[in-house]
């Protein structure tokens, strides 16, 4: 309980709940507590009024801000940036790839895509937070709007937008991830997990960043990632660039971070078996999920019509693994697709050829 | 209120220069309101004010990967800011050379709500009050709104106004001397803690 009755002016000056009321109200309101409380002692009244006085003086009395106003700005400087970035893609600072688009398609892109922003309300690019409570060690699969995969590892927490529409495609991983990135030179691919970003253009690897844990680490299986720390950053080093079979551990304490390589068999063990290429000749549709489900560790089950008598030839290579079932379900029929139940994958289907 | 997914200012600055869209858009978010009440000091053209706010996030989000290491956002983007409004009123109109620095004119608004004031004599003596801050030159009222209003240290104020440090620290002293010779000194006592422990914003 405050002792009001040996209220200094500063005291006053400081209480939050004293500024509110002045702010708000102030003597004008009879019925309010400040009120009540001073009307009975006429020292403290004194003082409260000289304290109401400065405060009100030394208010800066600013027009409020809309939010329209924020926003217009906003837009504005993503549409300019994005309309930049098209017309003149920038030659590669820290770049993994050089871009090389022809003029002709640049013009036509820059068209599309004005067309496209302006039907987009930018600022509100729609979130979804999916977090694996697994107990049983099982991956959740996650489907991105672009065509890559994800496969969340229990504990882990993954928030991505239900549409990429920027210059890049941006996630937040707390936890550990095992990505397969669809290659998109255009448009990197940025994993933010707390001090960490690990940025690609289209490739597959494994993040593993608990908030709590000392160490970060990520492991590259195809393609080339690049990571960066802000300690890394602060130091003006450049990011550190990994490639296939090579891991890199982050030392969150001393922000050093250490590169390495390790065998695939090794890999294998604590990521899922996605390089190596499949060649399947005549299989049937449940073999050939079968062997989806034992590299990818996740489950399936087929909805509607059995497969049993549905076979298929194919090669897979490093495509994620939701391009493989689109591949898949393309081929079985028209009326075959796949979704997402809790951390299955449903295959609906009519059966072959329908 | 958007999400703002960078939780410190380091992290955010960090995914910004390596060309993150969502830093961009939380940077805006969280500083078009401080850039904007500060704009509204050195012009009186909101357009102006608007068009060199999103000038300056182009211009940053273009240089980002050479930008300096920046330790607080907050006066960097004011510095920014404090220029391009500098340059476009250079362009539109020729001004005498003491006043080319960002402007001409810099104002402090106390205007005070009349609904918060109860009788003629309270009104009377805050608007004395306010006339003595506004009394004080326009470099002088400048300095004193960085500091209490958008809370900068004498360092970060001497970037924004492209000053020395000391000329900083000098100015400011001046300014609150000058204050303390107008004002009676019980007021600008309580004034001078006011500003020093209450964030405005």
């Amino acid at each position: 309980m405050k002792d009001y009755n040996s209220y200094q002016l500063q005291d006053y000056l400081v209480d939050p709940d004293f500024q509110h009321w002045v702010l708000v109200n102030g003597f004008s309101d009879p019925t309010s507590e400040w009120y009540r409380r001073l009307e009975l002692n006429h020292t403290q009244a004194q003082i409260a009024k000289e304290a109401q006085e400065l405060i009100i003086a030394s208010r800066i009395c600013e027009r409020p801000i809309s939010s329209e106003y924020t926003q217009s700005i906003i837009r504005n400087t993503l549409e300019t940036i994005r309309s930049q970035e098209n017309q003149a893609p920038e030659r590669s600072r820290n770049w993994l790839l050089p871009f090389s688009v022809a003029a002709s398609v640049a013009v036509l892109i820059i068209g599309t895509w004005f067309i496209y922003f302006s039907d987009q309300n930018l600022q509100s690019d729609q979130f979804t937070t999916i977090k694996n409570t697994e107990t049983t060690g099982a991956y959740q699969p996650i489907a991105l709007s672009d065509g890559s995969t994800v496969l969340l590892y229990p504990g882990s927490t993954l928030r991505f937008p239900t549409e990429f529409n920027g210059t890049q495609r941006e996630v937040f991983l707390e936890g550990k991830a095992f990505f397969e990135i669809a290659k998109n030179a255009r448009r990197p691919f940025l994993v933010h997990s707390q001090e960490m970003v690990t940025r690609v253009l289209g490739t597959s690897f494994l993040v593993d960043a608990f908030e709590d844990r000392d160490n970060f680490e990520v492991v590259v299986k195809s393609g080339k990632v690049s990571i960066s720390t802000k300690a890394a950053y602060e130091k003006m080093a450049s990011e550190v660039a990994l490639e296939p079979n090579q891991r890199l551990v982050l030392q969150r304490k001393e922000q050093m971070m250490v590169r390495s390589v390790i065998a695939t068999p090794q890999i294998d063990k604590i990521s899922p078996n996605n390089i190596q290429p499949l060649i399947f000749t005549d299989t049937t549709i449940d073999n050939i999920l079968t062997t989806l489900s034992g590299r990818y560790n996740v489950q399936f089950s087929v909805e509607g019509s059995s497969l049993a008598d549905c076979s298929l030839t194919t090669t897979f290579g490093d495509e994620p693994l939701f391009e493989k079932l689109k591949i898949i379900c393309q081929a079985i029929g028209p009326s075959t697709h796949y979704k997402i139940e809790g951390n299955k994958i449903i295959i609906s289907t009519k059966g072959c050829n329908n | 209120m958007a999400h703002r997914p960078f939780t410190d200012e380091k992290s955010l600055w960090h995914a910004f220069q390596l060309g993150s869209e969502l830093a961009l858009t939380q940077l805006m978010d969280q500083f078009i309101g401080p850039m904007t009440y500060y704009g509204r000091k050195l012009s009186h053209n909101d357009d102006l004010i608007q068009d060199c706010i999103q000038e300056t996030f182009i211009d940053i989000w273009q240089y980002r990967a050479n930008l300096r290491v920046v330790q607080e956002i907050r006066p960097y983007l004011l510095t920014c800011l404090r220029r391009k409004i500098g340059q476009a009123i250079l362009k539109e109109k020729f001004l005498p050379l003491e006043e080319m620095d960002a402007g001409a004119h810099f104002e402090l608004d106390f205007n005070v709500e009349q609904s918060l004031v109860r009788d003629e004599e309270e009104a009377q003596r805050i608007f004395e009050l306010n006339r003595y801050i506004n009394g004080l030159s326009r470099k002088r009222k400048e300095i004193i709104y960085l500091k209490y209003y958008q809370n900068l240290s004498n360092q970060e104020i001497a970037l924004v106004m492209g000053i020395q440090y000391q000329t900083a620290s000098n100015l400011l002293h001046e300014a609150l001397n000058s204050l303390r010779e107008l004002i009676p000194s019980k007021s600008i006592l309580s004034l001078l803690f006011l500003w020093t422990t209450v964030l405005h914003q």
